[in-house]
């Protein structure tokens, strides 16, 4: 389980990881107060992937991908394609996010994604259940 | 566990599921995240910003 932002919650919880964005504690810092969490950055572009890699992040997300609503602060769609561009320069993995749903995850599978994030796709879906199951699916499939 | 073991935890994952109550249609965020666990997922993000900080740690405390 990864939280938020909040670095003081995950290590009172006991959580897994802290994931934090380009406005939140610098990942060095994070590294610091948690040697032993996961740690993930948000990511726009090569610049950010790379810098967040660099001090010590455990996962970069990449996106927004298509466009969201889930974000106060929101970013113009980056399009599949930025994937092609930053993954090349990992050797961390990597996470996508930003309006992934059923209708659209091939086009971040065929470029290699294999960690897919989602909001509402799945958190206000009629049947959550299921629609994780049908995404797990297809990214399981994708692997092979 | 051990920062090895938790990556390797991560390593695994497919699907990463992001909750935030007020998306989750009126439900709670529990709620949604159990139906969540129950497809099997093992990747989870709680993501809240307007939760106090006592409310936000005893959420945290739930979660997996």
């Amino acid at each position: 389980m990864i939280i938020d932002d909040r670095v003081d919650v995950a290590l009172a919880s006991g959580a897994d990881g802290v994931h934090v964005g380009q406005e939140d504690f610098p990942v060095e810092v994070v590294r610091s107060l948690g040697p032993d969490l996961i740690i993930g950055c948000s990511t726009h572009s090569v610049d950010e992937a790379v810098s967040a890699q660099a001090a010590g992040a455990s996962y970069v997300n990449i996106g927004p991908i298509f466009s969201t609503q889930t974000k106060s602060n929101v970013m113009s769609a980056l399009g599949p394609a930025i994937i092609d561009e930053v993954t090349p320069h990992l050797t961390i993995p990597f996470t996508v996010m930003g309006g992934i749903k059923a209708s659209n995850i091939d086009l971040v599978l065929e470029r290699g994604a294999s960690r897919v994030a989602v909001v509402t796709a799945v958190t206000a879906a009629e049947d959550v259940r299921a629609a994780c199951a049908g995404l797990r699916e297809r990214i399981v499939r994708s692997r092979w | 566990m051990t920062f090895e073991e938790r990556m390797a935890m991560f390593a695994e994952a497919d699907l990463y599921v992001v909750i935030t109550e007020a998306f989750c249609a009126g439900r709670s965020s529990l709620g949604v995240l159990a139906a969540a666990l129950e497809a099997g997922v093992r990747l989870v993000q709680l993501r809240e910003k307007d939760l106090t900080d006592r409310a936000l740690y005893e959420r945290a405390l739930r979660f997996p």
